[in-house]
This record gives C-alpha cells, sequence and structure tokens, in this order.
C-alpha cells in the first residue's frame, strides 16, 4: 500500500483521486500490415496514486518515464492505439468506464490541465477574451456577456487585468509568460477540483517561472485546488509540492516529501537523479596566467526593422550593444541571461555568421577582419554545438560525414584513411564507439546526439568551443554526463568553452568566470562563485532570487 | 489593417501596370502585322497603309501604349480588327458565360472538396480516409475533356436531362442558364476538387497535431467541435491560396470544355483572336484576365487578414 495513501487522511470525502493498479500499453504493429501479430508494449506499470483535495503532488521523472502520459490517462485524452486497464477514481467515478461524452463534460469543468508550451498551446486566430469564454461557454449555461465577464473575472485573477490586457488581444501579442497565464485562466476558470500542470514552465525564463510558479501556488490556496505538477527538474517542485513521486520507465520508483527524498531515499534511482541534478564535474581551474584566447571589443550587432514607409529610412534594432569580453585558453567562461537578451546573436556573431555593426573580436591578439567571411584558419579555432540535438544534423547523412564536415576547413586535406581515422578518434573521445561512424543519426538518443554534436566540434580540435543551451534539452543524468565529458576534454585538449545557457545553477557548476546580459548589454562579470554569492546588479540578484533551488541548496544561501 | 489593405491595393496598381507593359511589349514582338493578315499576300502597298491608319497601326509605339491604356481606363477597349465590333462588348458578352460557370465549378469543388477533405482528415489512416485518397488520385489523373464527353453521352444523350452542348442565355431565366452550365461546370470542378481535397485534408492534419488543438480537448470539446472551432479556420490559409489560384485557372483556362460544350466563353476568344491576328482584342482579354488574377490575389490577401490576425498586424 502506497505511503501517500496511508499518510494522508483516512476520510473518503476528502480523497479526490485514487488510481489503482492502473496499466497503460500501447499497441504498436511491428509492420504496417495488419496480418503480422501487434506488440503490447507497456506504458505504464501498476501505478498507485491518491491525492486529497487542495494537495500538491509532484511527479518527477525524466522523458519517456510516463509522466505525461499518466496525465493523459488522467484526462483521458492519450492517443489512439492506447489500452488502460486499472481504475483511475476520481471524486468516486472511475473515469476508465465513462463514456466520450462524459469525459468531455468533465475536462476543462472538473479535471483541467495545463501544458508545457505556451507558445503554441493558444490558437492564434482567436482573441484570448473568446478562448477562455469558450470555456465557461462550453460547459455552463450562460450569455455571451456572462461568459466574457467570468473570462474577464478569471484573467484578472491571473495577472492579466482586463485595464492592461483587453479581451480582444490575439496570442501573438502576448510574451510567453502572459501566454502560459492565459492557459490557466482557461483551466481555471470553472475552478476545477483537479488542475494537472505538465511541465508548466519548462520553455519559460527564470524569472517568468517564478512567476507562473508563485500564481499556481497563489491559486491552490484560494481555490483549493488540488495541483499535479509534473517535472523533470526538482527543484521547480520544491516548495510546492506537498508530496512527489518519482518516476521511471512507467513505474512509480519512490514517494513521500521532497526533503524525506533528500534526507534518507531509499532507491538508488532517486539517489543518482538527486545527484545528478546537482552534479558538479571535476574540473581543472584554467590558469590564471593562461594566454588570451579571444578578445572581444565593444561589439554592437544591429538587425534590420522592416521599414514603416517604402520611402522611409529602414530602422535598425541593437541587439548588441558594446559588449566586451575576453577568454583565455582553456577557460569557461558563462553567459547567462533571458530570451531574447542577445545570447544567440552574439554566438552568432562571434561564429562570423552575421555583419558587425560596430567594434571588434580579436582572436590570439589578431583582429578579424570585419564584414568578411571568416577564413578557414579562423574557423578552425572556433566551433560551436547547439542546442535541439534532434534539429542540428542533416537525417540522411550518416555519423561518419556529419562529424568530418569541419574537415574542410583544413589547410590539407586528409586523405580518406586519415579521415576516418580522424572520426573514429573523435567518436572514441566522447565516449561512443567507432562503429557508430556508419550509423544514421536517428539510431541515437538525444544525449547520444549530442555527444555526436560534440564530437563534430573537437574534430579539428579547435581553441574554443561555443555551447549554446548545449545542455538544456538534456534529462538531468543525460546532462550530468555531458557535463562531465566536457571537462574531461577541457583538461585533456585545453579547450575554451564559451557556456551560454539560461540554466544559472548549471552555469555556476562548470564555469570559472560569467557574465550576465541583459537587453544586449552585459551588466554584471566576474568570477563565477563570486557573482553567484554576492551579485551586484539588481538584474542579477532578481535571476538569482528567481532560480528554483534543490532542499540542501537553501539551507546554503 | 487601413494600412494592410492601402499596402495591397498600391501593389495592385502597380502590378496591372507592369503588366500592361509587358503584355504591349510582347505583343509588338509577336510576328504578323495585323493590316496585312486581314487584307491578304496580295494585298496593294497603298490599301494596306490606308488599313493601317485605319487602325492606328501607324503612330509611334509609346502613343500607341498611351491610347490604348488611358482607352481601357474609360473603358473603351477599342475595335475589333476583324468583326468590326467593340471590343468591351465582345468581352462582355462572353464574360456573361465564363464567369458565371467559373464560380459555379468553384462552387462544386468547394461543396465537394471541404467535407470531403475534413472528412479524411478527422479519419486519418483509416478506410474512410483511404477511400477519399483514392477518389482524388482518380479525380487529378481522369482528363477532364473525357470525362465531359462521359457526361454528355450519359446525361445529355441517353438520359435526355440536359442539352449537350451550347448555351440558352441569360434571358431564359436564371434557372434555364444554370442548367446549361451544370455539366461544364462539374467537368470544370471534378479536377480542381480533387486538388482542393488533397490540400484540405493535408493542411488539416498538420492543423490536428498543433497543441492547440490538445488544448481544446482539453477544455471539454470533443474532437469533432474541435476541428469545427478551432481547426478549419487554421487550415485555411493553404486552401485560399489554391482557391485563389483555381479561379483565375478556370476563367480562361475552361477552353477545352468551352469546346466540348460549344460555350462561347473567354477561352475560346483568346484562342480565335489569336488565329486570326485579332490583336487587339488578345491585348484586352489578357488584360482583363491579368486584372481579375490580380484582384482575386488581393482578394485571397485581405482573406487571409481576416483568417489570420497575425497578419493584420505584421505589414
Amino acid at each position: 500500500m502506497s505511503k501517500l495513501a496511508n499518510s494522508s487522511s483516512k476520510d473518503a470525502a476528502e480523497t479526490l483521486l485514487e488510481i489503482n493498479k492502473l496499466n497503460v500499453s500501447v499497441t504498436t504493429s511491428s509492420n504496417s500490415s495488419r496480418a503480422l501479430p501487434t506488440e503490447n508494449k507497456p506504458i505504464l506499470n501498476s501505478i498507485e496514486l491518491s491525492l486529497n483535495r487542495g494537495d500538491v503532488l509532484g511527479i518527477i521523472g525524466e522523458s519517456g518515464s510516463g509522466k505525461s502520459m499518466l496525465a493523459l490517462s488522467i484526462m483521458g485524452l492519450l492517443p489512439e492505439g492506447f489500452n488502460t486497464a486499472g481504475e483511475i477514481n476520481f471524486d468516486q467515478q472511475n473515469l476508465l468506464k465513462l463514456s466520450e461524452e462524459q469525459l468531455c463534460k468533465l475536462r476543462g469543468s472538473d479535471i483541467s490541465m495545463v501544458f508545457q508550451e505556451p507558445m503554441t498551446a493558444l490558437n492564434p486566430v482567436l482573441s484570448i477574451g473568446k478562448q477562455v469564454a469558450e470555456c465557461i461557454k462550453l460547459h455552463r449555461n450562460v450569455s455571451n456577456v456572462d461568459a466574457s465577464k467570468i473570462a474577464e473575472e478569471t484573467l484578472a485573477k491571473v495577472g492579466l487585468p482586463v485595464s492592461q490586457y483587453p479581451l480582444s488581444r490575439y496570442p501573438h501579442e502576448l510574451s510567453g509568460g502572459q501566454r502560459q497565464r492565459v492557459v490557466i485562466a482557461m483551466a481555471i476558470a470553472l475552478r476545477p477540483a483537479l488542475l494537472i500542470a505538465d511541465e508548466p514552465t519548462t520553455a519559460l525564463d527564470v524569472t517568468t517561472q517564478a512567476g507562473i510558479l508563485d500564481l499556481l501556488k497563489q491559486l491552490v490556496v484560494d481555490e483549493q485546488l488540488a495541483l499535479i505538477l509534473i517535472s523533470h527538474d526538482l527543484a521547480v517542485v520544491n516548495g510546492i509540492a506537498d508530496h512527489i513521486v518519482i518516476m521511471r520507465n512507467g513505474d512509480i520508483v519512490e514517494r513521500g516529501s521532497l526533503k524525506q527524498l533528500f534526507k534518507h531515499s531509499k532507491h538508488p534511482y532517486t539517489c543518482q537523479l538527486i545527484e545528478a541534478s546537482k552534479h558538479v564535474p571535476d574540473r581543472v581551474d584554467a590558469a590564471v596566467d593562461a594566454a588570451p584566447l579571444l578578445d572581444v571589443e565593444n561589439l554592437s550587432c544591429e538587425y534590420r526593422m522592416p521599414r514603416k514607409h517604402w520611402w522611409s529610412k529602414p530602422r535598425y534594432f541593437r541587439a548588441l550593444k558594446s559588449v566586451s569580453l575576453s577568454i583565455k585558453q582553456g577557460e569557461s567562461v558563462g553567459l547567462v541571461g533571458e530570451s531574447g537578451c542577445g545570447k544567440s546573436t552574439l554566438t552568432r556573431a562571434l561564429l562570423g555568421l552575421m555583419p558587425i555593426a560596430e567594434g571588434e573580436i580579436r582572436l590570439h591578439g589578431e583582429l578579424l577582419a570585419k564584414g568578411e567571411t571568416l577564413s578557414n584558419a579562423v574557423r578552425r579555432e572556433m566551433q560551436v554545438v547547439f542546442q535541439d540535438p534532434y534539429g542540428s544534423f542533416n537525417p540522411r547523412h550518416k555519423v561518419k560525414r556529419l562529424v568530418a564536415e569541419p574537415l574542410h576547413v583544413l589547410e590539407h586535406a586528409l586523405s580518406e584513411q586519415e579521415q576516418i581515422t580522424a572520426v573514429n578518434d573523435a567518436l572514441v573521445s566522447v565516449g561512443l564507439q567507432a562503429s557508430d561512424a556508419s550509423k544514421y543519426i536517428h539510431e541515437f538518443s538525444g544525449g547520444q546526439r549530442q555527444r555526436i554534436a560534440i564530437a563534430r566540434a573537437l574534430i579539428i580540435k579547435p581553441a574554443l568551443i561555443v555551447l549554446d543551451e548545449a545542455v538544456s534539452a538534456l534529462d538531468v543524468s543525460v546532462r550530468a554526463q555531458i557535463l562531465d565529458l566536457l571537462s574531461a576534454l577541457a583538461a585533456s585538449h585545453r579547450i575554451a568553452y564559451l557556456f551560454i545557457s539560461h540554466d544559472l545553477s548549471v552555469v555556476r557548476r562548470v564555469t570559472d568566470r560569467v557574465l550576465v546580459m541583459q537587453q544586449g548589454e552585459i551588466v554584471e562579470r566576474g568570477q563565477t562563485e563570486a557573482v553567484f554569492n554576492n551579485p551586484s546588479h539588481p538584474y542579477t540578484q532578481q535571476l538569482l532570487a528567481a532560480t528554483p533551488q534543490l532542499p540542501d541548496e537553501e539551507n546554503q544561501t | 489593417m487601413l494600412r494592410y489593405l492601402f499596402k495591397r491595393l498600391t501593389s495592385l496598381a502597380l502590378t496591372l501596370l507592369v503588366a500592361s507593359v509587358v503584355l504591349f511589349v510582347t505583343i509588338e514582338i509577336v510576328p504578323g502585322d495585323p493590316a496585312s493578315f486581314m487584307l491578304g499576300i496580295n494585298a496593294q502597298a497603298d490599301t494596306l497603309e490606308a488599313l493601317r491608319a485605319e487602325l492606328g497601326l501607324d503612330k509611334s509605339k509609346p502613343v500607341r501604349y498611351w491610347q490604348w491604356l488611358t482607352g481601357m481606363l474609360q473603358g473603351d477597349f477599342g475595335t475589333s480588327y476583324t468583326y468590326k465590333t467593340p471590343v468591351a462588348n465582345m468581352i462582355g458578352e462572353r464574360m456573361w458565360i465564363s464567369l458565371p460557370l467559373t464560380l459555379f465549378a468553384l462552387l462544386i469543388s468547394t461543396a465537394i472538396a471541404f467535407p470531403a477533405g475534413i472528412y479524411a482528415a478527422s479519419r486519418r489512416g483509416r478506410f474512410g480516409d483511404a477511400a477519399v485518397t483514392g477518389m482524388t488520385q482518380l479525380g487529378v489523373a481522369i482528363p477532364n475533356f473525357w470525362f465531359a464527353m462521359l457526361l454528355v453521352s450519359f446525361f445529355a444523350i441517353k438520359l435526355g436531362w440536359f442539352s449537350s452542348g451550347g448555351f440558352v442565355g441569360w434571358d431564359q431565366g436564371l434557372l434555364a442558364g444554370l442548367k446549361s452550365l451544370l455539366l461544364p461546370a462539374i467537368a470544370l470542378a471534378l479536377p480542381q476538387a480533387a486538388i482542393l481535397t488533397r490540400v484540405m485534408r493535408s493542411s488539416l492534419l498538420d492543423v490536428l497535431s498543433e497543441d492547440y488543438m490538445r488544448t481544446a480537448r482539453a477544455k471539454g470539446m470533443s474532437k469533432r467541435s474541435a476541428i469545427w472551432r478551432h481547426g478549419l479556420r487554421n487550415a485555411m490559409i493553404p486552401v485560399l491560396t489554391i482557391l485563389g489560384l483555381q479561379f483565375s485557372f478556370l476563367l480562361a483556362g475552361a477552353i477545352i470544355i468551352e469546346k466540348v460544350f460549344y460555350l462561347p466563353g473567354l477561352g475560346l476568344l483568346v484562342f480565335q483572336s489569336i488565329a486570326q491576328r485579332d490583336l487587339i482584342v488578345v491585348e484586352s482579354v489578357v488584360m482583363l484576365l491579368v486584372f481579375a488574377v490580380v484582384t482575386v490575389t488581393f482578394l485571397v490577401d485581405l482573406a487571409y487578414a481576416w483568417v489570420d490576425p497575425r497578419l493584420r498586424t505584421r505589414s
């Protein structure tokens, strides 16, 4: 019997959701032809959960753990081909036994859901007022005027008062955080008993994330909601969830309060997850007297904006304003800031992928000519690893060709045999096998793909690798491995990193120095520990305060 | 929104102007002097000169372009070299057949394509989808003149429900007019409906996998009402694009069907005028078609903005 069910009040009326022996599997025919036998692949195994009214349950798991499938099972929104067995009792009725019509009445009214991607969760062609009012009209017999009124009140409740955000606004006129507030407003408009939030803040900046988490906390208290908060990030549920369950491969491996789990977790996977979340790779400090590698002075970059009229002068948006920075050989420098602050523009400018408006970039003390494509000699020195391990490879090429691609910037072309050796060495150095060279990219997991991206950067032995959110899309345990790999490579190859990330806790653990960027300007810089322990700029302070923390980090600060 | 309108209108006017120049120059380059064509190869030089003067062919090119352009703006398209009647009247007569025929065909095509596309998309991968997709392949593959002849031999000759060709004229009443356009309209609509169904299906399938469709379901909408309330409008942009192209295509591209059904439409007019070197008619009809295409594009642009609020603010 679950500890959670025992420890909570025994009064049955208090229990809102009780899941008994929930099994979910997906039927996949191993071939498209119908004649072949179909396979039943288990997705969730004997899930037991219970949740009281007004309680907050955190569900933690890495990708593929089945946490989102659990949420969709409760909503009755599993895709076709999924089979369910067991019971999901909500308010004393088994949801799995209800007809689609009955489920439609419950969804949005008694059970609501908020999804991960606020940028796409709203219909782009309908105003926000219409979309919120629609929920109300679907379930209650009210006039359009009354529905708009309720929509207005609900939007005000989630922090979008009608005076600033009229109902006639369209989703594209709002930021990501504001859109997520609209989604939450739709979910809570009818005061549901249960709200399921599936990674509601994963796509958002830290300060926005803090705002949304505060809102959810507030709603739990004000509306007496039961909340299921699903996340891959232990720190996000800290301070909100009364209980958490840890999921892996469709099983609940451990449950309890977050503090309990941190103090004495019994299951090895939980320990591994906690360790990975706060993993600090072994690093060799960069030599203080190392030679300067990259010097950027007063770098400014502009984007051209659409003209107002065809006869008016073109306007420019300054994405980088007089940015100066330097990186020494073998040093790891962090660059943090929220979306739109100019991080990616800086990456592009450094790599010669966009023109420079003003300023100078020097590599090994030599000035790079601006406005020209970089010479191969320069490009040999700098490589990049991007965020998305799925989108950054051509799926039609074999790994061999993908990894060998930078070799064309070498002065002397390698013979075929030398190329093969170089590719194999690069693959081995990132922990893959030489035999992987003849595979295609879809045969690899996200973490392995990111290793391949690093191998591609490494193959010409650059002095600097720009890591543009290179670990942001990875699960915590994979992230820990990649961070270890990066610091090992830094030690063995004397590579300098420019580590660009929105995730302050990761930057803190892997960099020597850090730069904080806001609206195209560097507002604070210094030794990483010094900046994090004693931030001087208000923006840095704000970022740090907004960053979710694990229970044992809270004691530190 | 006003600004969007203004910009679109300006680009419409400019497009027309450029098109008129290109058209005029092209016609000038095309070999064949209308006057010598009309008088035959044995014509006297001074008769030829007289005719050329009468037709206005002796004036300089810029002057002729200017007269042509300003004439058109006042509704004067000149006089046909061959028939000696005002081109405006000739086009007007043909327009009364071609325009209704085009609209009729588009109406039939959308009436088939929308439900079929929506049906196929909502039953993706199942029998209904496969059946509709198969039918569309057939629809694209069948030559429409052959299908037209099939229609004639069955409905006109065997059953005798319709006349096998010709147009009764609108003075016989709206219903009689529509009746004589029905078979050609169906023949024209078939391949268009097949194309439009495929576009509708794939566009809707893209939309169905969007996050906001899931949001709609989480609100408590049934699958069907989610498609109607949130799916369709988002799937409309590609469909509108194709509809606009089909309108332009059908307006003058119906020539083969016009031939099969003996309909004196615009397509036939262009064909005959080219054969007879009646260049002034060719110029005018082509210019009119350009105008129609540009106007439809403009209307489609407006429809985009109506469907998608993001386009209203962008430009």
